[in-house]
C-alpha cells in the first residue's frame, strides 16, 4: 500500500549483513541496509564499493549468498527478478532501458498491458497519461516515440515505467549521470515529489550535492561494507566523502609546486562548432589549470578544440610560441605535442584488447619504427620507460588492458603520450571511473608531469578534484569562461554557484 | 558498471592469447593427415600432399591479403572473386593486345591497386565494407562480361604456360607463390609499422585515431593489399590454364571468409594473422582432398566442408567467449 505522508519510522526494507562474491573478489562483505516508508536514502560509495552489486541484489539480477532480508518486517528472500516483483521493488538502471522506437505509452507498459481484451493505442495512452502525469511529463503525447525525446525525459519515462509496475520501493541507479543541469532540475523534483506521494526511493548518485538537497538519509558503502544510516541534517560534504573514501581528503593532492616557466598553451579568441562563446586561455610550464563545469557545459569542448578534434573556426592557439595552423587536425596538434585523453577511455583512449605494450607504444608508431620497420627494441625502450614513469605494475606487461583495473587503464590511456614527450596535456575527467587509492596515484603523477614541465589542462565535474589538484581554476557555465581564480581564494561552494549559476537561488 | 568490471576481472583470462587457436588447428592438422593416412596411404604421398597446397595456394593466397581487411576492423571484402577473375580477364585482353607478358602483369597489378583503392576510399569515407565490395563485386563481374562476352579468353604464351604449369624443384608455381606470400605477409604484419597500425586499427578505430594515426591510409591500403593479392591468384589461375575464365571464382569469397575465421582472426578485427588464415586455407584444403580420395559426391564435399567450418568457428567462439578472451 502506498500512503502519502511524512516519512515514517516503519522500515520497508530491512537487510542484514548480505555477503556475495565474484569468484575470489569479495564485493559485499557484510552489507547493513534499510529503507523507511516514505523516505529517499541515499546509496553511496566510490566505484568498486559494491553499489551496483547490491543494487543488481535489490533488482534480482543476482542473489546474495548469505544475509536476511526483510520486507515489511517479514522475511523474504530476494533472488529472482519475480521475487524482486513480489516485494514491490523496481530498478532504473544506470543504462537507459528505454525503447527508443517505441512510444512513451509503450515503454510505460512494457513489463505488461494494464488491463485484458485487446489492446488499442487510445486505451494504451489513457492508462499512460496517469503514470506520465505522476512524473510531470503531463503535457506529453503519449504516442511519441520516445527517441524524439530529451534524455532526461527519457529518465523520467523509465521512472514512470517503474510506476507502472505498481512498485513501492523505487531505485534509481544514477538517474543524473548524463544530464544537463536544467533536467537533473526536474529529475530531482520528480523524485521528491514521488517520495511525498509515499514511495520510498534508493537514489544511487555520485553527485553529492543532490544527496543534501533531496535524500532525507544516507548509507555509504566501502570495499563492499556499509556504514550506519545518518541522517542528512547531520553530515557536510566533507564528512560524507571522508565516510566513502575512508581518511581525509586532503591526502589525496600532491602539494602544489610554486614557480612556473614560460607560458607552452596560449589560445585567443577561439571559437569551434561546440564552442559559441571565444574562448582564451594561457598555461605556463609546470602548471596545473582545472576547468570545472558539468556535462555539456564546454569544458570538455574547449579541450577538443585545442587537440584538434573538433575544428576550431576562428581564433588562434599558440603551442610553445609556435601558431598551430587554421582549423589544425588531431594529427597536426599531436605533432605540436599536444596530447588529449578524453572523458570515455574505453571509447577512444585505450585498445581494451591489446597489451599493454601495445597500447603504450601507439602514439609513437613512428619513433618505434624508423623508416616504416618496427624495432622491438624501441617498443620494449618505450613501454619500460613509460611503465617505470607511470608506475605501471611491469608483470602486467602482457595483460590485455582491459583486463586492468580503471586506475591502472587511466595510468595506461595517460603514460601512451610520455612516449611522443608532449609540452601540452590535456586530460578530460582524469579519474571518471578510478578507485579511491589510484586517485591519489592519478593526481601525483599529473603534478609531476608538470613538475617536470608539462603545462597541464585538465576538465571536470568534480569540484574537489579541481580544487585540489589545479593550480588554477576555471570554472565554466553554458560555454562560458566565469573567471580565473586561485584555488586558495575560492570555496567549494563558490565553484559550484559558478558552474550551476545559481546565484540568485536561496543559498542551502 | 564499474563495480562489475572490477569483479568480473578475476575470471577472465587476462593475458591475449593469439596464439593458442593457431596451435590447436596447427594440431588438428596434423591429426587429421596422421588418421587420414592411416585409412588412406595415398592421402600421406608427397604427390598429394603438393596437390593439397596447390589446391589451398589459390584461397590462401587472396586469404593472406583479405585477413589485412579482417585485422584492421572491416570485416570482409566480397569482391575478391570478381576480382581474381577480373585480373585474369585483364590480362589476356592486355596480352591479346600484343604487350609482352611482364608488362601485362604490371599493368593488371596497377588496375588492382586502383580497384582497391577506389574501394578502400569509399569505405574510409564511411561507407559499409560489405555492401561496398557487394556493389564492386557486380561492378567487376559487369565489366569483365562485357569484355569477354562471357567466353574465355585464351593466352597463347609459352611463357605464361610454363608459369602455370612449371615445378620448380618438384614444387608447383603456385605453391612456391603461397610460400612465398605467407612469409611477405608475416612480415608485414609483424615487422612493418603499417602492420602494427592495421592491428591498432582493428582494436579500437576511435583510439587509433585519436593516437594520431591515419585511419583512412590504413584503410586504403588494406583493401589495396586484398587486391593485389587477389590480382595474383588472377594471373596464376590465368596462367594454370593458359586461358582467363569467367566462371569458376563464384566459391572464392565463400573459401578465402572461411580460411580467416578458421585461422582464428577475430571477426571484429585486432586479434588474428595472416599466416593463420594460411592455415586455415590448408586445412579446408586438406579436408576437401581427402573427400576427393575418398570418391565422395560434390554435393556431400561441400556439405561436409560447410559443416566443418561452422563446427570450428562457432567452437572457437564460444572457448573464446569462456575465457573472455
Amino acid at each position: 500500500m502506498i500512503e502519502p505522508g511524512k516519512p515514517t519510522d516503519q522500515l520497508i526494507l530491512e537487510m542484514k549483513d548480505i555477503h556475495k562474491s565474484f569468484g575470489a573478489v569479495k564485493a559485499l562483505k557484510g552489507v547493513d541496509f534499510e529503507l523507511r516508508r516514505g523516505e529517499v536514502m541515499a546509496l553511496l560509495g566510490e566505484n568498486g564499493a559494491g553499489k551496483s552489486t547490491l543494487v543488481k541484489i535489490l533488482a534480482g539480477l543476482q542473489s546474495p549468498e548469505s544475509g536476511s532480508i526483510k520486507i515489511d518486517g517479514r522475511p523474504f528472500s530476494l533472488g529472482n527478478m519475480k521475487l524482486s516483483y513480489a516485494a514491490g521493488i523496481a530498478v532504473a538502471e544506470q543504462e537507459l532501458s528505454v525503447i527508443g522506437p517505441l512510444s512513451a505509452a509503450e515503454n510505460i507498459f512494457l513489463g505488461g498491458v494494464p488491463f485484458s481484451g485487446p489492446w488499442t493505442r487510445s486505451r494504451l495512452a489513457e492508462k499512460a497519461r496517469g503514470y506520465l502525469e505522476s512524473v510531470g511529463l503531463g503535457h506529453l503525447d503519449p504516442a511519441i516515440p520516445v527517441e524524439q525525446l530529451a534524455v532526461a525525459e527519457r529518465q523520467l519515462i523509465e521512472i514512470a515505467r517503474l510506476l507502472a509496475t505498481k512498485a513501492r520501493i523505487l531505485v534509481l541507479d544514477e538517474p543524473t549521470a548524463a544530464l544537463s543541469d536544467a533536467d537533473i532540475e526536474r529529475v530531482k523534483s520528480t523524485v521528491l515529489r514521488l517520495a511525498k506521494a509515499g514511495h520510498s526511493i534508493i537514489y544511487v548518485t555520485h553527485r553529492l550535492g543532490e544527496v543534501f538537497e533531496i535524500a532525507d538519509r544516507i548509507i555509504t558503502l566501502r570495499s563492499g561494507r556499509s556504514s550506519p544510516p545518518v541522517n542528512v541534517s547531520d553530515m557536510t560534504l566533507e564528512k560524507v566523502i571522508e565516510q566513502m573514501i575512508g581518511r581525509p581528503l586532503a591526502e589525496m593532492f600532491p602539494p602544489r609546486s610554486s614557480g612556473f616557466g614560460e607560458i607552452v598553451l596560449e589560445m585567443s579568441g577561439v571559437t569551434s562548432p561546440a564552442l559559441n562563446v571565444s574562448q582564451s586561455l594561457r598555461v605556463r610550464a609546470g602548471e596545473i589549470v582545472g576547468i570545472a563545469g558539468q556535462v555539456g557545459s564546454g569544458t570538455e569542448s574547449l579541450l577538443r578544440a585545442i587537440a584538434g578534434v573538433d575544428v576550431v573556426e576562428t581564433g588562434t592557439i599558440h603551442v610553445g610560441g609556435k601558431l598551430l595552423p587554421a582549423a589544425h587536425t588531431l594529427s597536426s596538434a599531436i605533432q605540436s605535442g599536444v596530447a588529449y585523453c578524453s572523458s570515455d577511455r574505453k571509447l577512444d583512449g585505450i585498445f581494451a584488447d591489446l597489451k599493454v605494450s601495445n597500447n603504450l607504444v601507439a602514439p609513437s608508431m613512428k619513433t618505434v619504427s624508423p623508416r616504416g620497420l618496427v624495432s622491438r627494441r624501441r617498443i620494449r625502450d618505450v613501454t619500460a620507460t613509460i611503465s617505470k614513469q607511470m608506475a605501471i605494475d611491469p608483470t602486467r606487461a602482457e595483460y590485455r588492458v582491459g583486463a586492468l583495473s580503471g586506475g591502472n587503464q587511466q595510468k595506461v590511456a595517460l603514460g601512451k603520450w610520455l612516449g611522443i614527450q608532449p609540452r601540452v596535456l590535456l586530460v578530460s575527467e582524469p579519474t571518471r571511473g578510478v578507485d579511491v587509492g589510484a586517485r591519489a596515484e592519478i593526481y601525483g603523477h599529473l603534478r609531476r608531469l608538470a613538475d617536470e614541465g608539462m603545462a597541464v589542462v585538465f576538465a571536470s565535474s568534480d569540484i574537489d578534484e579541481v580544487l585540489g589538484l589545479a593550480d588554477t581554476v576555471i570554472p565554466m557555465y553554458r560555454g562560458r569562461q566565469v573567471r580565473t581564480v586561485s584555488p586558495t581564494k575560492v570555496t567549494n561552494h563558490e565553484l559550484v554557484r559558478d558552474i550551476t549559476h545559481s546565484y540568485d537561488e536561496a543559498a542551502p | 558498471m564499474s563495480a562489475t568490471n572490477t569483479v568480473s576481472t578475476p575470471s577472465q583470462n587476462p593475458k591475449t592469447s593469439s596464439f593458442t587457436q593457431f596451435f590447436l588447428l596447427l594440431l588438428g592438422l596434423i591429426v587429421l593427415v596422421a588418421v587420414g593416412g592411416l585409412f588412406n596411404p595415398v592421402f600421406l604421398t608427397g604427390e598429394n600432399g603438393l596437390a593439397i597446397l596447390r589446391a589451398a595456394a589459390m584461397s590462401g593466397i587472396v586469404a593472406l591479403g583479405a585477413t589485412f581487411i579482417t585485422l584492421s576492423g572491416r570485416f570482409f571484402s566480397l569482391a575478391l572473386g570478381s576480382t581474381v577473375m577480373f585480373s585474369g580477364v585483364t590480362l589476356a585482353v592486355l596480352m591479346s593486345l600484343g604487350l609482352p607478358f611482364s608488362i601485362a602483369v604490371l599493368l593488371t597489378f596497377a588496375i588492382a591497386t586502383v580497384v582497391g583503392a577506389v574501394q578502400g576510399v569509399i569505405i574510409a569515407m564511411g561507407a559499409n565494407p560489405i555492401i561496398t565490395t557487394l556493389g564492386a563485386s557486380a561492378l567487376l563481374a559487369g565489366l569483365a562480361g562485357l569484355t569477354t562476352n562471357g567466353v574465355n579468353i585464351p593466352i597463347e604464351s609459352e611463357l605464361v604456360a610454363w608459369i602455370g604449369n612449371a615445378r620448380l624443384i618438384g614444387v608447383p608455381t603456385q605453391t612456391w607463390a603461397f610460400v612465398v606470400a605467407i612469409g611477405i605477409a608475416w612480415w608485414v604484419i609483424n615487422k612493418t609499422r603499417f602492420g602494427h597500425e592495421t592491428v591498432l586499427l582493428g582494436a579500437n578505430s576511435a583510439s587509433t585515431r585519436a593516437s594520431g594515426i591515419s585511419v583512412a591510409r590504413v584503410t586504403v591500403s588494406v583493401f589495396i593489399i586484398a587486391s593485389i593479392s587477389a590480382a595474383v591468384v588472377g594471373v596464376l589461375a590465368a596462367a594454370q590454364f593458359s586461358k582467363a575464365r569467367v566462371m569458376g571464382f563464384d566459391g572464392l569469397d565463400f573459401d578465402v571468409v572461411a580460411a580467416v575465421l578458421i585461422g582464428g582472426t577475430a571477426i571484429q578485427g585486432g586479434r588474428g594473422s595472416p599466416v593463420q588464415s594460411a592455415l586455415g586455407a590448408v586445412v579446408i584444403a586438406t579436408i576437401q582432398n581427402y573427400m576427393l580420395l575418398l570418391s565422395w559426391s560434390q554435393g556431400v564435399r561441400t556439405l561436409v566442408t560447410g559443416a566443418f567450418i561452422v563446427l570450428i568457428v562457432v567452437g572457437f567462439h564460444i572457448a573464446g567467449r569462456r575465457k573472455g578472451a
